[in-house]
């Protein structure tokens, strides 16, 4: 009797195993599962920092579980798939406490036109920048993520809208992206953030205004070169709302424009890089009459980073020891309209100095020293100075250190 | 600065820019050829005669598979590496000097080796034999 139950339970698994409509796959599973791809398959990834940071001027530290992210895929067939990332920042969310997020950081179904190219539908994260599209902590050095690369363009920087992908195949190593995604929204802008509270972010956009975006990408040798740029409208108004306040309605009303431009360099363990970017927002002048947000016209920045990994020409290949350097510069008020203020506290320049080691390309613990210099700020701005605010300083230090994975 | 100049500006930006690529991408322009094909039983045979140059890299496009196979040739030893990325399986693109992944930027040297993450797997490599002027690989 035993042994009938057996065999009913095992033929019962069997069943259950095959009818199974989904096979999930951890990474190195859908090596194994042969080339000859499964029609439907489920892949969970994810990745996920920790960052100590020591405040050397002020004295005093602290630790934060920045962000843990979950990566879920479904292949539906050869043609179509979905991807989703959810992340959970600063590790808890209370109710009526500041900080902690929960979001959706991309939620997109990809099309494969054919080989070459690839539609994304949804919520996607266009190639603007090197950190907003490889966002994973085992990809940049610093336990932060590039302060040009967060205040200038702000990234993760997703939106609602479709998206193009895909090489040329008549020039090895070149690719493009474009994408027509939700704009801005102006009303949220203000001096010294950027443009980063504008965003959306796929939580009840407004269509009313659009945005165009285009990349060129292109590998040549061991030089990753890329190009790309950013159109779009800001006033998701009706013509009636935005009339009322002075400002251009319509698809790209009230006008946002990003151009940027990057180049890495990768060779023997060295490595280098340098990135560009700009911000312009001619209607700065109508924005600040309808919103007294002292919005500037123009941001600018750049910045050049060197590393080299120490073990390269040790028996320790496998593993990474990357000795680093970064200097970055931005001001976020490069140009201002009439009616704005100049404010010296957002010329910022950054620089960093540290050692990020990788076991393997799946995890990294980073080590980093931070020199910070801003302008000072401008007490016009200060409208209720507070008596026991410390004094500003214009140069402080910092020593970081975090964690990382990806998987 | 006014609406037109602003306009006048950024589309001038953005056509230098797009210049300066065009110009880097045809000094350099290559192509790989791509081989159209099926596989009987799961393995996929090529003509060896097809590849003419002492170091030469085709791609081989088999129906049945989602993404293209690799194959490089080095003197008279033959390598194939699936054009997978390991680390989420978008596809991977052959560059003349390595493959890279455009979805999350990992690289990978010629024998599928992982250069630069997030990916820590290194890419699929196909088994390939040679018996008289064919190439066979086994993809299942």
């Amino acid at each position: 009797m035993k042994k009938i139950l057996y065999k009913l339970f095992l033929i019962t698994c069997i069943s259950i195993t095959i009818n199974s409509s989904a096979q999930v796959l951890t990474k190195e599973d859908s090596l194994n599962a042969g080339l000859v791809a499964k029609d439907v398959s489920t892949l969970i990834g994810g990745y996920g920092e920790a960052a100590y940071r020591n405040d050397i001027d002020r004295k005093n530290a602290s630790v934060n579980l920045t962000r843990n992210v979950i990566f879920i895929g479904h292949k539906f067939n050869n043609r179509i798939s979905f991807f989703s990332e959810t992340e959970i920042e600063d590790a808890k969310i209370e109710g009526g406490e500041a900080g902690g997020e929960i979001s959706l950081e991309q939620a997109f179904i990809k099309f494969n036109i054919n080989r070459n190219n690839y539609i994304a539908a949804g919520l996607f994260i266009p190639r603007i920048g090197t950190i907003n599209e490889n966002h994973l902590p085992t990809t940049f050095n610093t336990v932060a993520r590039p302060r040009l690369e967060t205040k200038l363009i702000p990234s993760t920087w997703r939106e609602l809208g479709l998206s193009i992908y895909g090489n040329i195949p008549a020039i090895s190593g070149l690719n493009y992206s474009a994408a027509l995604m939700n704009g801005l929204n102006s009303a949220n802008f203000e001096g010294g953030k950027g443009i980063r509270s504008g965003r959306f972010e796929g939580k009840d956009a407004s269509a009313s205004n659009l945005a165009v975006t285009g990349a060129l990408l292109y590998y040549v040798g061991n030089f990753r070169i890329q190009v790309s740029g950013y159109y779009g409208g800001s006033a998701g108004l009706s013509p009636r709302e935005a009339d009322s306040l002075r400002l251009n309605s319509g698809a790209f009303g009230t006008p946002v424009a990003l151009e940027e431009a990057n180049i890495q360099f990768r060779k023997s363990g060295f490595y280098a890089s340098a990135l560009f970017a700009a911000i312009q927002i001619p209607d700065a002048n109508a924005l600040n009459i309808a919103y007294a947000k002292n919005v500037p016209s123009a941001m600018m920045g750049y910045y050049a980073e060197a590393g080299y990994n120490l073990l390269e020409k040790t028996k320790y290949k496998n593993k990474k020891l990357i000795s680093f350097v970064r200097y970055e510069n931005f001001d976020l008020n490069a140009a201002i309209p009439s009616n704005a203020i100049e404010n010296d506290q957002y010329k910022q320049s950054y620089l960093f100095a540290g050692l990020a080691f990788l076991p393997l390309p799946g995890v990294i613990v980073k080590a980093d020293f931070e020199y910070q210099t801003t302008g000072e700020p401008n007490p016009a701005l200060v409208i209720n100075p507070s008596p026991v605010a410390p004094k500003y300083l214009t140069n402080r230090s910092f020593v970081n250190l975090g964690i990382g994975y990806s998987f | 600065m006014n609406r037109r100049k602003f306009i006048e500006q950024t589309c001038l930006a953005c056509m230098a820019a797009t210049a300066g690529v065009s110009i880097l991408g045809m000094s350099a322009c290559s192509t790989t050829q791509v081989l159209k094909t099926t596989s009987t039983n799961g393995n996929v045979v090529i003509d060896k005669a097809s590849f003419l140059s002492e170091k030469e890299a085709k791609l081989i496009r088999v129906v049945e598979l989602e993404h293209d196979i690799l194959v490089l040739k080095e003197g008279d030893s033959f390598s194939a590496i699936y054009l997978q990325c390991t680390h989420q399986n978008n596809p991977v693109n052959y560059t003349g000097s390595g493959i890279v992944c455009n979805a999350h930027g990992s690289q990978f040297g010629l024998n599928g080796e992982v250069k630069t993450g997030p990916a820590s797997v290194p890419l699929k490599k196909i088994p390939i034999s040679h018996q008289n002027n064919q190439l066979s690989l086994t993809i299942k």
